[in-house]
Formats: C-alpha cells, sequence, structure tokens
C-alpha cells in the first residue's frame, strides 16, 4: 500500500479527498468489521462500537504516515481501535449509557444470571486487561497478533490474557478455570 | 487441560454481539469518514449553540439572584430618590408610652380651711357635692360656688354628721371624687375638670395638710376619672388610653388602650385588678388591672321592641365579684317611657344573670346589695316617693321617714351604703339641704345638718 502524506482537514470533504477515498477503501476496508467486533466487544454497544471505529478509521487516516508500508495494517488499526474504545470508556456520558444499556438480545437465555456475573465482571476488568481478553477469547486472534496489537512481546500478552482469567475466576466455575 | 473453548464460549455469550448497522457494514470506509465529520461538525455547532445558551442562561440567573439578593438585604441605590406624597396616615395621639407627665402647672393650690355654707342646688349658687363615707361614722362632703374660681370647701364629720369640721378650701370647682381610709388619715379629692384641668388634692395625716398634683397631662374635659382608694386611680383619655396611679396620682403609667369601645361609658374599678367598662349595650371586663379587657353583652329581655336601645346604664358593685347592673330601653332619644332592668353578677361582670324587670316609671335604682335595692320616683328635683325590695324586685314597698318631720322625703343623688344596713344621701325638703342617715338599710332615715 502505498501511503501518500496528506493534510488534515475538519471539513468533510477536506478529510478524504477524492483521490484518496480509493486508497482509503483498501486499507481499511477489510479491517471494519473487525474492528467493529472489537469495539463492541470492548464496549457492548453498537452505537458506541460504530462510533469508536469511524473515529479511529479517521484517525488512522490523518496519521496514515505514522503506518510503516508494507506491515500489516490489521495490528496498527486495532491498536487505533482499542484508543478509542479508552476513550469512550472513560466518558462519563458513555458510562451512564452503560448502566442504563439493556442485556443484548444476543445474549443467550440460559443461566443468564452467569453470564450477568462475567459480564459485570468483565466490565469491571482493566483496559489493558480486558484488551487481552476480548482479543484472544472474543476475536480469537493468536497471541502473536495480540501482542502486536499490544505492542509487547508474545510471552507478555500470554501472561496478560492468563492475568485477566484469574481476575475473572470467581465468576467461573473449577471447570472452566485454565490450567496453563 | 485448558478448556479455552468453553472459556470462549462463556465469554462470548457473557458480552455478547450485535451486528452494526447496514449502514455501517455496507459504506467503504472513506464515506464513513466524511459522514463521521459531518456528524462531529454538526455536533460541535450543536455544542457550540448549547453552550451559548446556557452562557446566556447562567447569566440571567447572575443578574436575577443579584437584583432579588439585594431587594432581600435592602439594599438601597446610591442615587437620591425623590419619594411621592405620603400616605394619608391615621394617627391617634398617645397620652404617654410609660411613665406619664403630670400636668401640674395648672393645679389648684390648697387654701386654709374655712366654712361657707350653700344649698344643694346651683340656683342659689352654692351646691353640695361628692359626699363620701369611708364608714358609718367618717364622711367627708364638698360645697362650692359655681363659676370656675369657686371657691370649693371640704368638710369632714367623724360622727356621722353631727358636726362639720372644714379642712380645705380652694379657688376652683367643686370635688368630683373623694376618698378617704377607713381610720381618715388619708384621703383624696379630686376636683371637677372640664373647662379647668383639674387638681388632685391628698392628705397622709387626716386632713391637716395637703398637697396639690396636676392630672396627666392631656386628660382632657371627656377623660374619665376613677379612684378605688385614695393611693390607686386610673384616668381613660379621650382616646381610651388607660394610665395608672399607685401613689395618689404623683406617678402615672399607661396601662393599655381600649380598643374596640366607644368614649362615654363609666369606668369604676372593684379591686386593683378586677375592673368594668360600661358602655350600652357591652360592659368590658377586666381581671389584670386594665391590661386587657374582654366584652360582655347581657341578655336582651323579652319583650323589648326590636328598635329599642339602651339609654342609661349604671354598674355598683359591692366587692370584687357581687355586683349589679341597670340598663334602662328606650324607643325615641328623649326617652318618655323607659323601661328598666336589672341584672346580678357574681364574678366581677363575667357574667349576668337573666334580667329582672323593674317597676314602671322608676327613675333611679340604689343597689344596697344584691337583694335589696331602693327605687326612687321622679327627678332630682322633685322625688315623688321611694320604694324599696328585699327580695329581688319580688316585692316592693314605700320608704317612710323616720321621725314624720319630712313627708315625702327628698332623696337625691347621690345616695350610698357602707355596708348593707347603713347609709346615707343627701336630702332636702322645701329647699333646705340635709344628710340622710340610715341604719336599716333605707326603711328609715334621719336627717343630719350639712356644714353651717
Amino acid at each position: 500500500v502505498k501511503v501518500v502524506p496528506t493534510s488534515v482537514s475538519s471539513s468533510p470533504e477536506q478529510a478524504v479527498r477524492p483521490h484518496e477515498a480509493a486508497e482509503l477503501d483498501d486499507l481499511l476496508a477489510p479491517l471494519m468489521l473487525p474492528a467493529y467486533r472489537l469495539a463492541f466487544g470492548m464496549l457492548r454497544n453498537r452505537e458506541e462500537a460504530e462510533d469508536a471505529v469511524q473515529d479511529a478509521a479517521l484517525s488512522a487516516w490523518k496519521h496514515r504516515k505514522r503506518f510503516r508500508a508494507g506491515a500489516d495494517p490489521k495490528p496498527w488499526f486495532f491498536a487505533i481501535v482499542a484508543n478509542r474504545c479508552r476513550s469512550t470508556r472513560r466518558s462519563p456520558w458513555s458510562r451512564l449509557l452503560r448502566q442504563a444499556s439493556p442485556v443484548p438480545q444476543s445474549a443467550p437465555a440460559p443461566d443468564v444470571d452467569s453470564n450477568l456475573d462475567l459480564r459485570r465482571a468483565v466490565n469491571r476488568l482493566r483496559h489493558d486487561d480486558r484488551l487481552a481478553l476480548v482479543l484472544r477469547f472474543y476475536l480469537d486472534l493468536p497471541y502473536e497478533e495480540i501482542a502486536a496489537v499490544l505492542r509487547i512481546s508474545e510471552a507478555a500478552a500470554r501472561s496478560r490474557a492468563q492475568r485477566a482469567v484469574r481476575r475473572l475466576r470467581p465468576e467461573l466455575s473449577q471447570s472452566e478455570e485454565l490450567t496453563w | 487441560v485448558i478448556d479455552e473453548d468453553r472459556l470462549r464460549t462463556r465469554l462470548q455469550q457473557a458480552i455478547g454481539y450485535e451486528p452494526p448497522s447496514p449502514s455501517f457494514s455496507t459504506a467503504r470506509p472513506s464515506s464513513l469518514i466524511v459522514r463521521r465529520v459531518a456528524s462531529r461538525n454538526a455536533m460541535e455547532r450543536r455544542n457550540s449553540v448549547l453552550l451559548a445558551f446556557v452562557a446566556g442562561l447562567i447569566s440571567v440567573a447572575i443578574v436575577v439572584t443579584l437584583i432579588f439578593g439585594a431587594r432581600a438585604l435592602h439594599l438601597t441605590p446610591s442615587v437620591p430618590v425623590h419619594p411621592g406624597p405620603p400616605a394619608p396616615v391615621a394617627v391617634k395621639t398617645e397620652i404617654c408610652q410609660a411613665q406619664c407627665e403630670v400636668n401640674s402647672q395648672h393645679a389648684l393650690q390648697p387654701k386654709p380651711a374655712a366654712i361657707r355654707q350653700c344649698g344643694i342646688s346651683t340656683a342659689t349658687g352654692c351646691a353640695v357635692q361628692a359626699p363620701f363615707f369611708a364608714s358609718p361614722s367618717l364622711g367627708w362632703i364638698s360645697n362650692s360656688f359655681t363659676g370656675p374660681d369657686g371657691p370649693a370647701f371640704l368638710y369632714r364629720t367623724d360622727d356621722a354628721g353631727q358636726l362639720w369640721r372644714p379642712v380645705l378650701s380652694w379657688d376652683g370647682p367643686g370635688a368630683e371624687q373623694i376618698r378617704s381610709s377607713a381610720d381618715g388619715q388619708e384621703a383624696l379629692i379630686v376636683t371637677a375638670w372640664g373647662s379647668h384641668p383639674g387638681t388632685i388634692f391628698h392628705t397622709s395625716d387626716a386632713g391637716t395638710h395637703w398637697t396639690a398634683r396636676g392630672l396627666p397631662v392631656g386628660a382632657a374635659s371627656d377623660s374619665i376619672v376613677y379612684f378605688l382608694n385614695p393611693a390607686e386611680g386610673w384616668v381613660l383619655s379621650a382616646n381610651l388610653d388607660l394610665i395608672h396611679t399607685i401613689d395618689g396620682g404623683t406617678n402615672w403609667t399607661r396601662v393599655a388602650r381600649l380598643e374596640g369601645v366607644q368614649q362615654g361609658g363609666n369606668l369604676l374599678f372593684l379591686t386593683s385588678s378586677n375592673g368594668v367598662y360600661v358602655q350600652p349595650p357591652t360592659v368590658d371586663v377586666t381581671h389584670d388591672g386594665g391590661a386587657t379587657w374582654r366584652a360582655t353583652s347581657p341578655a336582651r329581655p323579652e319583650g323589648v321592641p326590636v328598635g329599642a336601645f339602651v339609654k342609661h346604664a349604671q354598674a355598683t358593685f359591692f366587692n370584687s365579684q357581687d355586683g349589679m347592673l341597670e340598663l334602662d330601653y328606650c324607643t325615641v332619644a328623649l326617652c318618655p317611657s323607659r323601661k328598666a332592668f336589672a341584672y346580678r353578677t357574681s364574678d366581677g361582670g363575667s357574667h349576668w344573670s337573666l334580667p329582672v324587670s323593674l317597676p314602671a316609671g322608676v327613675g333611679r335604682m340604689i343597689f344596697i346589695d344584691t337583694n335589696h335595692w331602693i327605687g326612687i320616683f321622679g327627678d332630682v328635683m322633685s322625688v315623688r316617693s321611694v320604694i324599696r325590695t328585699s327580695d329581688v324586685g319580688q316585692h316592693w314597698t314605700d320608704v317612710a321617714s323616720a321621725d314624720g318631720s319630712y313627708s315625702p322625703w327628698d332623696l337625691l343623688e347621690p345616695m350610698g351604703f357602707t355596708d348593707p344596713l347603713r347609709g346615707w344621701a343627701l336630702g332636702a325638703s322645701r329647699g333646705y339641704p340635709s344628710l340622710l342617715i340610715t341604719s336599716d338599710g333605707g326603711i328609715t332615715w334621719i336627717a343630719r345638718a350639712l356644714p353651717t
């Protein structure tokens, strides 16, 4: 992918110039749905997840010169999406919406109480632990990609995922515990 | 063994998944970015407008708070204010607030005792006034010549009127009230007021020495003065301020203002606490020395025409609780044929009995006590007959003289009783004044000479 530096403008028309649109679409189109799943796993709200991905796309496009040409854009873009999710979760307005948001319809009907407790436990995790957990068990990414997204070593990524699972231990039954 | 798959399933179930909206999933990234920028710009404009609106509201709130806060703190503007014309205010002048000034400049001066005989009627240029007996034997009486400068004379008897001793004279109106202690050591005389401010003469040595004091400043001609004894008295001023003295008029203190009553009533106190103010058809009663008053209304007698009104009212008390009230009803102003009724109280005037009808044509009533009454027919100068009852008006008998020398007796005002049996009255027969004494409750009377 050939990255061409461009000026950043606040007007919609200037945000992505016509001759740059194709380049942008080629770079980010394959990542939009996986990025949305990541954002949803972090935020559990469709509108917030869509906004986070769009803001991440805009931010990525503005700072595309930082992207190393020839590299996999997925860890780079996922890192930007994760940062947007962190910013979104920190805003008081987002916290208020999360408290008022109903349980998603996609949640399974059986064992509702157990899922609710586990969801609350995941929400209580720190951002880094939660991100590692989502990347590993929600997006099913290998530790190598997780390490690239988190910009840490693969061992550190594995350790962070294990730490997150241990912090969920009170909410998990014995049979579901990890025995690495 | 890692049950990672089951953990993944549990987490995915717990977190759930909601697919993105079609506009998101089908749109190209470039169009999403353009749409997002447009949305953010619109949001920023809305936020700017909202911020400006909130700032305006806060500014208005601050201004309103400052304005009302300043009003609440009674802050006045520093610029001069030109008020409009003052609103009319009903001014009610009070004699005094607490300590009241005594009008001593116009007080009459006591002069040496002297004797000046005069008749009862003012037609003779001289009149006998204000007889007062502190006991059946100890009495005082005054006579004075007509005119603002008198002169006036005061006499004292210690033997039921057989001998009168002159004790004081002054150049002014005669006595209006005389009060004396039972032993006669302390006495107080209030001269008539009207064109004259009025003077109080007081003695503490049986009349050997006298001091003159003025009435309170503002006690105008239409004030009411009532002394319970030589030390304690009240003045009800024209504007119904009640002022009080306990030292024979040396110092006066304003007690209260009698709101809601009419002027021209009769004020009398039975004790230092209990008093009544009779202004028909109501009787105001106090039990705290005049500080507070409560109006009582004696029952209107049956058979009295609707348009009838009380022409005359007189209250008499025999002690602090027992008393009588006479109300004379008339239907026209001149009252040619009035109908009189008597009421009895046994609680200082707080409650009054049902009315007792008095004999038709009776001109004046003297209540000896609650059971014994005397009725006088005729007027002051022409008394035709005197009747008496001992059973609350159930039966009446004619009163005759003791020796028959005067027939009929002309019993004139005033008449008083020092106890239910012994009383006195000013009398006249064929134009000659005399003091009449009774020792049987008014059944028989004997004549005593007036000062000569």
